[in-house]
């Protein structure tokens, strides 16, 4: 390769290596046969042999010397150079992990990317599955070659998060495996208790349902023997996070009560506990 | 993991296979080294730029790579109002010596092509472009037709014509 296209391929890594080094595009598999070329012309120019040596270059950070990559980090290659003194850049590798995981809806979770060997640049972008995480998309390596996010992850279920790393002008782009991050919501209890029990034929029971912790929002459905009780379906949860039914039972007989809280986008639905309701008869 | 190979490694390999083609494809055009700079310089940026969007399956990176070389010939030799964007790098490549002497000896070194585009002239914008893209740059027909945005039936048509009007061409002029 002459002086100007060693040159040429110096600017082009200047302006355009840092985005190029951070896609990756599928191989492409070249057509086949190559037609004659015409006598004196490109050929000559084309198909010149470009000679590969190898330099040292200076170490790119200070730390733990990394495995594997083809690269380490002090006075070690760095990467194949062509004869015009071109470096290409060192292959990576991403690894990334989670903490908490699972973690609860509303809960922080740390995402940690790590690049080895240490790079001396570029960024992570951590991705949910392919979608950019929103204030991850360009976290900076650190010199321990770690990149860390905190996020707030609201959605609850299975979180296929990956951590892409750009690379720079001598470290290749990489990208980690996926990681399933679960998030879940927060457990509820539910506790169901009768004003009165046992209670008299004519006179009013309250039941109240009490959710842990206080929820805002949901709505409890109360059972009688496992039917539904008229007009204590879907009672709205106060601002304490209690629930009331109130029924007037009309003939002695022995019940079983129970309360259940649909839960929201954050909590949990749950049971309560199960209540044996005794009516008596009035007493004369 | 095996790292996947990156853009730059693949655009790496493009460079090293079509630089000679492309700074031959420019000194066909001009005589000036700064020119011939400039375009070939032009050409891989804007490539470069576009990587991404290669799409290898629909035609092949050099083919792509000489459909973008044919729009900075186009910007640069047609009016200036007609294109948006200026064919000339916003910074032009500084040649030195040693450089000015390597791209003379290529401009040198095209005569022959150059003397084949001239014999061209008469044909048209396209048919021009299709023999030199496959008889010159050493295109397959199909990547030819993907590089000038036309069907490949209609590439081997316009080939097979202007290589005719040609032979006929030679065989007039004795």
């Amino acid at each position: 390769m002459g002086k100007f296209e060693s040159k040429l391929w110096q600017r082009i890594v200047e302006r355009h290596g840092a985005e190029l080094a951070s896609t990756t595009r599928p191989e492409h598999n070249p057509r086949g046969r190559k037609r004659p070329l015409l006598a004196g012309t490109v050929l000559a120019l084309a198909g010149v042999g470009f000679a590969l040596a190898i330099v040292l270059v200076p170490p790119a950070v200070s730390g733990p010397t990394p495995g594997g990559g083809g690269g380490g980090n002090s006075g070690t290659l760095v990467s194949d150079v062509g004869n015009s003194g071109i470096v290409f850049p060192t292959n990576t590798s991403t690894g990334l992990s989670s903490s908490p995981n699972p973690s609860l809806v509303g809960q922080k979770v740390t995402l940690t990317a790590t690049i080895t060997p240490v790079p001396d640049g570029g960024t992570v972008r951590f991705t949910d599955p392919g979608t950019t995480i929103a204030g991850c998309g360009r976290v900076p390596v650190n010199s321990n070659g770690r990149a860390t996010c905190r996020k707030i992850l609201t959605a609850v279920g299975r979180h296929h998060v990956q951590a892409i790393y750009s690379g720079d002008a001598r470290y290749q782009g990489s990208q980690s495996p996926t990681i399933n991050q679960v998030v879940s919501r927060k457990t509820t209890s539910l506790h169901l208790s009768s004003s009165v029990n046992p209670a008299a034929v004519g006179r009013q029971v309250t039941y109240l349902a009490l959710v842990s912790p206080v929820a805002r929002g949901g709505s409890v459905t109360f059972l009688q023997d496992g039917h539904r009780i008229r007009g204590c379906a879907n009672v709205p949860l106060g601002p304490t996070g209690k629930a009331t039914c109130r029924w007037t039972y009309a003939w002695p007989r022995r019940l079983t009560i129970q309360a259940r809280y649909t839960g929201t986008a954050r909590l949990a639905k749950s049971a309560s506990n199960q209540l044996t309701e005794t009516v008596k008869a009035k007493h004369k | 993991m095996k790292a996947p190979e990156s853009a730059l490694t693949q655009y790496d390999r493009l460079y090293r296979q079509t630089i000679g083609a492309v700074l031959a494809y420019f000194a066909r055009r001009s005589s000036d080294p700064q020119i011939v700079a400039n375009l070939t310089s032009e050409t891989f940026e804007r490539a470069a730029g576009a990587f991404h969007d290669f799409d290898t399956r629909k035609c092949s990176a050099r083919a792509r790579l000489f459909g973008i070389a044919a729009e900075v010939d186009a910007l640069h030799t047609g009016p200036p109002s007609q294109g948006s964007q200026a064919a000339v790098p916003a910074v032009p490549v500084a040649l030195e010596g040693s450089e000015v002497a390597e791209l003379t000896a290529k401009i040198d070194a095209e005569r022959t092509g150059r003397e084949l585009l001239a014999r061209c002239g008469r044909l048209s914008p396209l048919d021009r472009r299709a023999i030199e893209l496959v008889d010159l740059v050493g295109l397959m027909p199909e990547e030819a037709a993907a590089a000038l945005g036309v069907y490949t039936a209609v590439l081997r048509i316009r080939l097979a014509r202007a290589r005719s009007r040609l032979v006929e061409e030679n065989q007039s002029d004795g």
